[in-house]
């Protein structure tokens, strides 16, 4: 069989993303990573007070659907994981399948989406690790004083554990991930009892069932799902990548959609039966809890969401700054952001890039006194919105990505053309609802967007084959080639005739 | 077992072969193929080259075929090989010998795709890299049976009389050269590279299209300087 040989050899000898520590991961601690960026524990007690208050025990199905959806986004992402190890994710999985500037467009997106959750992490962690501090009575309620020292010192840390390398900040996420999730569970098994016996009022059927509010309870319930493709930044640092990072994308759809079914059920009697205030409260089960007096038990929530938050920090925060550091490799965001720390193998000139961020942001608002929930809800959406954009984009994307090296088959076709519909309609639904309601995120997503377009274009006419870089992965290199069967090739002749 | 069958095909039909080429020539569903494919590369039997579309063997089929000792050269012998290959325009590389018959290439030439194909490991009589080893041997049948010797040109040596007078030949000369025996359009020359001791420890080869076998000739005397320097060094 003749082979065309590509025009530029077959491999290169030094890897595009060279510097990250190779090959170190177990699967866990893929999934850790991945677990970390959802940050489920904090989701647990959250999203599904949210959307009870919106369709009452419909959020169950809402749950359920939306496994059903991010399953099929993880599905098309497993295409990729098994084809190509990357740092970078769905941003050089797009590149592969939809070319530069589509890429371009879900990785902006995608970074858009890490930065928000880790923002929020930053902002969230340290409301709960005050309001831990004020219950144990070591400050006065509500003091931004100790807020604004908690924030530095909690972001500080974080970039701390991801610059001291993958390794160990994937143990502490795994190790804070576990302690957070069994702790949530425990004290909403606890909730559930204390209700069942103390019941005073029936649970309340809200009567407003619209087709609306249902698809809101989606959208929402997709939101609780975004960061687990976060695995996809690990490709060169997962121990076997091609596996494991397949596996983490299918598998963790399925874990997480019963984790929140779990969580979704306990609550639908318990909150239903609550206040409605309590459903719109950032803190909803705590607050349940601390309304009925029970101390202890709102301490350990606060410290399981605090934990949760923390470690979403750092699972945000280190795929962001592998966008970064791919980016700076490629010579889309300047070069010195593409290097690594010489003993610890990670990205840490973007990681103190990214800890000025997590710092400065979360400062402001707080020092500018807009209330904790409305910052918190204005940096998710804005992160959900980067999330479902570059969902959408990948998955188009992957069709296309078959196609292109010869290898599609019937399954990821469909899976690729229903998984992009869905999304697009997601965040046609998800925009359509914000806007009504507060027209401030989608537009200041929008501007975000537009504000990659320009540097992208920028870059396109200062040096457009720097576009060409876009996309780079962990590519098979000279060495890993096996070539000690025959030095002297059928094309020898052709290439000495040059 | 049609996983092996994947993992011949990609074996013989050297470099770059495409999955769907390996679909098609094996008749296998393609869903099939490439789920094997990703399974075979996810397990570094195979992998996928830079442009994602193309298969080669993978570093894990050299555990699969014998030496254990990864293909590795130092910095100085590298230079050395390098610099040798500055000026020639035919492709030159260093292979390093693995008893008892094992050939690995462990410095190909950059300017020269190599092809992964088995021919060269089981014909050492018709590869000069291989006659150099036979030729090192008090008697090449202990390492290469007589029933072995078959053609793969219509030069390729057949009759153990001629093996055997080539082999003393090559012996006294210190090179080894195959014409046309393992393709019918290449020649090469292979110089042996010695250890302190003297011991065989690899080789450095010359190609080239058979029609400028004088030239290559004409270089077995630079590459054997650069062998006497490598010796120390790979040993």
């Amino acid at each position: 069989m003749v082979v065309t040989p590509p025009q530029t050899g077959w491999t290169r000898a030094e890897s595009p993303v060279a510097g990250l520590r190779r090959r170190g991961l177990t699967l866990t601690q893929v999934l850790a990573q991945s677990v970390a960026a959802v940050a489920p524990s904090a989701a647990m007690v959250t999203l599904p007070g949210i959307v009870i208050a919106e369709v009452g025990s419909a959020a169950i199905a809402c749950f359920a659907v939306a496994a059903a959806i991010v399953f099929l986004v993880g599905y098309c992402l497993s295409h990729f994981a098994r084809r190509m190890a990357s740092a970078s994710g769905l941003y050089s999985y797009t590149a592969k399948g939809l070319g530069p500037v589509a890429a371009f467009t879900a990785g902006w997106a995608l970074m858009i989406g890490y930065l928000g959750i880790a923002l929020a992490s930053v902002l969230a962690s340290a409301l709960y690790f005050t309001s831990l501090i004020e219950l144990v009575g070591l400050a006065a309620a509500g003091s931004t004083v100790v807020l604004s020292a908690t924030i530095p010192v909690l972001a500080g840390l974080a970039a701390l554990l991801m610059v001291r390398g993958i390794k160990l900040s994937a143990r502490v996420a795994l190790g804070l991930e576990v302690t957070s999730i069994a702790l949530i569970l425990a004290a909403l098994a606890i909730l559930k009892i204390n209700q069942a016996e103390g019941i005073t009022a029936p649970p309340a059927s809200t009567g407003r069932l619209t087709i609306d509010a249902v698809g809101l309870g989606v959208v929402l319930a997709v939101t609780s799902f975004v960061g687990f493709e976060s695995a996809g930044t690990l490709g060169v640092e997962a121990k076997r990548p091609l596996v494991s990072i397949a596996r983490a994308m299918r598998w963790l759809p399925l874990v997480l959609g019963v984790l929140y079914l779990v969580a979704v059920t306990a609550q639908v009697a318990t909150l239903a039966a609550a206040p409605l205030d309590i459903g719109r409260s950032p803190t909803p089960v705590a607050d349940l809890t601390r309304l009925r007096g029970d101390t202890a038990l709102s301490a350990v929530i606060d410290i399981g969401v605090a934990a949760s938050f923390f470690a979403c920090i750092i699972g945000s925060g280190n795929a962001f700054v592998r966008i970064v550091f791919s980016m700076g490799r490629e010579g889309i965001f300047p070069t010195v952001l593409g290097r690594t720390h010489r003993r610890y193998a990670t990205p840490h000139i973007a990681t103190v890039a990214l800890l000025t961020l997590l710092v400065f942001v979360p400062l402001i608002m707080v020092v500018a006194h807009t209330a904790p929930r409305t910052s918190l809800v204005a940096l998710l959406t804005l992160s959900a919105f980067g999330y479902l954009t570059s969902y959408t984009l990948v998955c188009i994307a992957t069709p296309t990505f078959l196609w292109r090296i010869g290898e599609l088959t019937a399954r990821p076709l469909l899976a690729g053309i229903v998984a992009s519909l869905t999304m697009g309609t997601i965040i046609y639904a998800a925009f359509a609802a914000t806007l009504s309601a507060d027209s401030s995120v989608p537009i200041a997503f929008l501007l975000t967007m537009v504000t990659g377009w320009l540097l992208l274009g920028a870059i396109w006419l200062n040096d457009r084959s720097r576009l060409r870089n876009i996309g780079v992965y962990d590519e098979t290199l000279t060495r890993d080639v096996y070539i000690g069967v025959t030095p002297y090739g059928n094309d020898m002749a052709e290439t000495d005739g040059r | 077992m049609t996983a092996l069958e994947v993992l011949e095909k990609v074996a013989t039909s050297g470099t770059g072969v495409t999955a769907k080429e390996i679909a098609h020539s094996l008749g296998l569903p393609p869903a099939t193929t490439y789920r094997l494919l990703n399974i075979l590369v996810a397990e570094g039997y195979l992998v996928r080259l830079a442009d994602l579309t193309g298969f080669a063997l993978g570093q894990r089929m050299g555990r699969l075929l014998g030496p254990t000792r990864p293909p590795t050269v130092c910095h100085a012998a590298h230079q050395l090989v390098t610099q040798l290959r500055e000026n020639i325009r035919f492709a030159i590389c260093l292979v390093c010998y693995y008893p008892p018959t094992t050939v690995q290439v462990v410095d190909a030439d950059p300017d020269h795709a190599l092809q992964a194909d088995d021919t060269w490991v089981r014909h050492l009589h018709a590869s000069a890299v291989g006659k150099l080893l036979l030729s090192e041997q008090g008697d090449w049948r202990d390492i290469f049976p007589e029933r072995h010797l078959v053609a793969i040109t219509a030069h390729t040596i057949t009759s153990p009389a001629d093996m055997d007078s080539q082999v003393v030949k090559f012996r006294e000369r210190g090179v080894a050269h195959q014409l046309g025996e393992l393709r019918s359009t290449t020649a090469c020359y292979a110089v042996p590279v010695r250890s302190v001791s003297g011991a065989l420890v690899g080789a450095l080869a010359i190609s080239g299209p058979l029609e400028r076998q004088e030239a290559l000739a004409e270089l077995v005397q630079p590459m054997r300087d650069c062998a006497d320097q490598l010796g120390p060094l790979l040993a």
